[in-house]
C-alpha cells in the first residue's frame, strides 16, 4: 500500500497566505511598524523562509522575478508558484537573501522598474532579507502612513538602504517600494513615499 | 458556510486574490492613485459593489469581523446580500457594530463612531475618475493624471461656483491627495470628506465595472478641492438632531412625518444610532433597577442622550 504523500512545506496558500497578506498590508500602510510572519514563515523549512512565505503569497505566472546570486532561492520561488525569473529592469519582485555592499545595493535601487508617469504601479518592489529588522541605529519616518514622525530603531543596513533611495531622488509617483525581514519574520514596510530623516 | 468542497474560502480563486492583493498594495504605496486589476465576474452585477466586494474577499481572514453598510444602513438590501455572499463563503463573524468590525465595507457613509488603525474600510465606488465630467475618454484622463494636469477640474469648479454662487457637488467632491493626484473619495458626502485626512485607518477603494483599486493610507494629507476665497463647506445641521436618539454633530437624514407633513430627521448611520438607543434603553433600566432614585437615574440618561454625550 503506498504511503501517505506529505508536503515538504505546511503553508496553507489559502490561510496562511491571507495572513501574510494582511501583515504586509498593514506594514505597507504603517511604514515603520514592525509586523510579523514567523507562524507562517515556520511553515517552510530552510534560511529564506521568510521570503518564501512573502513570494507564495504574491507571485504567480503573471508576475516575474529576479533573485539575486541566489539559484537555490529562485528555483524554490518558481516550483511554488511559477513565477518566471528576468532580468533586474524587467522584474515586478526582487528578493534579495543576502545584505549587500552599498555600490551593489544602488546599482540594484537604479536599474529595478521604476515605473511611468502614466503607469507608476508599474514598477518593482525589493524584499531585503535582513540579519534583523530591530537593531540601534536610530531613523525617523515622515510620509504617508506616519503619524506626524516616527522614530524607531532598526538594523543600521535598513536605514543605509532606505538613505541611498532617497539620494536617487526618484520623482513621485515614479518609485521603488522597500520590505525589510528578518529571519524570524519581522517585517517592516518602507513605500516610495515614506522619508526618512 | 457553503460547501467548501466547490467553493474556495473567500470565493474568489487564489489566482484572483493574489492579483487584487498585488493592486492593492500598490494603491497603498501610491496613494489617491487609481491602479488598474482584471475585476472578476461575481454572482451580483457590476456596479452593486463588485470592487468593494473583490478587495473584502481578497483581504478577508477567518478570524475578521465584518460590518457591510449601504448609505449608512446596515439593513438594506445591498448590504445585507454582501454580508451574506462573504458571511456565506468565508464563515467570518459579522456584526453592526462598527467598533466591532475589523473589517467594514461600505457604500456611500464613513461611519459615525472613528475608525481605528486595526480595521480596514472597504468602499464601493462606481465611477472612480475625478476627472471624467472633464473628460470622456480613459487614456487622456490617464495622462492627465500623469501630468497631475488638473486645470480642467479647477475649471470645472469655478463654473460650477459662477453657476450656482458656491460650489454645488454634494457627494463624491474631489480631493486632492498628497499634493499630488485628484482623487474621487466614492460617492461619500462632503461631510465625511474630512474623515479621509489625516485618518487612523486604511481606506481601500474597489470600482469593479471600471476595474480600479486604490487606497489612502493612515495619515495621509488628503484636502478638499476649493479656493482660497471660497473655503470647503459641508452639509450643515445646525439645530437639528436625531429623532430617534437625540444625536447632534452627526450626519442626519432628512424625512417627512406622515402624520403631521413635517421634516424630521434621523440618523444616517443606523448602527451608531441604534448603538445610542441601546444604551439610552440600558441606563434607564438600570435607574429603574435602582428604583428610589428612578427619577435622578431617568432624568441622567435623558440628558445624557440629548446632549450628544455619545455622539461624536
Amino acid at each position: 500500500m503506498a504511503g501517505e504523500i506529505r508536503s515538504v512545506y505546511q503553508f496553507d496558500f489559502v490561510h496562511d497566505g491571507q495572513k501574510v497578506f494582511r501583515e504586509l498590508l498593514s506594514a505597507m500602510a504603517n511604514p515603520g511598524q514592525i509586523r510579523r510572519i514567523g507562524v507562517q514563515a515556520e511553515k517552510f523549512q530552510g534560511d529564506y523562509a521568510p521570503l518564501l512565505a512573502l513570494g507564495c503569497t504574491l507571485l504567480d505566472n503573471e508576475e516575474k522575478m529576479y533573485v539575486e546570486k541566489n539559484p537555490r532561492l529562485s528555483s524554490e520561488l518558481h516550483n511554488l508558484t511559477l513565477c518566471r525569473e528576468s532580468d533586474l529592469d524587467r522584474a515586478d519582485y526582487v528578493f534579495l537573501s543576502s545584505e549587500m555592499n552599498y555600490g551593489s545595493m544602488e546599482q540594484i535601487l537604479k536599474n529595478v522598474k521604476h515605473g511611468t508617469y502614466a503607469d507608476p504601479q508599474e514598477s518593482a518592489t525589493i524584499f531585503l532579507l535582513c540579519s534583523a529588522v530591530e537593531g540601534e541605529e536610530e531613523m525617523t519616518l515622515r510620509g504617508p502612513g506616519v503619524d506626524g514622525e516616527l522614530k524607531v530603531k532598526v538594523y543600521p543596513y535598513i536605514k543605509k538602504v532606505i538613505r541611498l533611495r532617497s539620494d536617487l531622488e526618484i520623482e513621485y509617483p515614479l518609485g521603488v517600494d522597500l520590505v525589510f525581514i528578518d529571519g524570524s519574520g519581522k517585517m517592516i514596510g518602507v513605500p516610495r513615499l515614506v522619508k526618512i530623516d | 458556510m457553503i460547501d467548501a468542497k466547490h467553493y474556495n474560502f473567500a470565493f474568489l480563486d487564489e489566482g484572483s486574490k493574489r492579483e487584487i492583493r498585488r493592486s492593492i498594495l500598490k494603491a497603498v504605496a501610491i496613494p489617491g492613485y487609481q491602479v488598474p486589476f482584471g475585476s472578476r465576474e461575481l454572482p451580483i452585477g457590476r456596479g452593486w459593489g463588485t470592487g468593494g466586494i473583490q478587495i473584502t474577499l481578497s483581504i478577508i481572514g477567518r478570524e475578521d469581523v465584518l460590518k457591510v453598510i449601504d448609505q449608512g444602513n446596515d439593513d438594506s438590501v445591498n448590504a445585507v446580500n454582501i454580508k451574506k455572499l462573504v458571511g456565506e463563503c468565508t464563515d467570518v463573524e459579522v456584526t453592526t457594530d462598527s467598533e466591532k468590525a475589523t473589517v467594514i465595507q461600505s457604500r456611500h457613509r464613513i461611519p459615525e463612531i472613528p475608525m481605528r488603525n486595526d480595521q480596514i474600510l472597504v468602499l464601493q465606488v462606481p465611477t472612480p475618475e475625478p476627472l471624467r465630467i472633464v473628460e470622456a475618454k480613459e487614456s487622456v484622463t490617464k495622462q492627465m493624471h500623469a501630468e497631475a494636469e488638473y486645470s480642467g477640474m479647477w475649471l470645472s469648479l469655478f463654473e460650477d461656483l459662477t453657476q450656482y454662487g458656491k460650489i454645488s457637488i454634494s457627494s463624491e467632491y474631489p480631493v486632492m491627495v498628497e499634493d499630488r493626484y485628484v482623487m474621487n473619495p466614492s460617492p461619500i458626502p462632503r461631510y465625511d470628506n474630512w474623515k479621509l485626512n489625516d485618518s487612523d485607518t486604511l481606506y481601500l477603494f474597489g470600482a469593479g465595472r471600471e476595474k480600479k483599486i486604490y487606497a489612502i493610507p493612515p495619515h495621509t494629507k488628503v484636502v478638499s478641492m476649493c479656493f482660497e476665497d471660497v473655503p470647503f463647506e459641508t452639509e450643515d445641521f445646525e439645530g437639528k438632531c436625531c429623532r430617534l436618539c437625540g444625536a447632534t454633530g452627526v450626519y442626519l437624514d432628512e424625512l417627512i412625518d406622515e402624520a403631521t407633513g413635517e421634516k424630521v430627521y434621523e440618523c444616517n448611520d443606523t448602527g451608531f444610532c441604534k448603538g445610542r438607543r441601546m444604551r439610552y434603553q440600558e441606563k434607564m433600566r438600570r435607574a429603574r433597577a435602582a428604583g428610589a432614585d428612578m427619577e435622578n437615574g431617568e432624568r441622567d440618561a435623558e440628558e445624557s442622550l440629548k446632549s450628544g454625550e455619545e455622539s461624536v
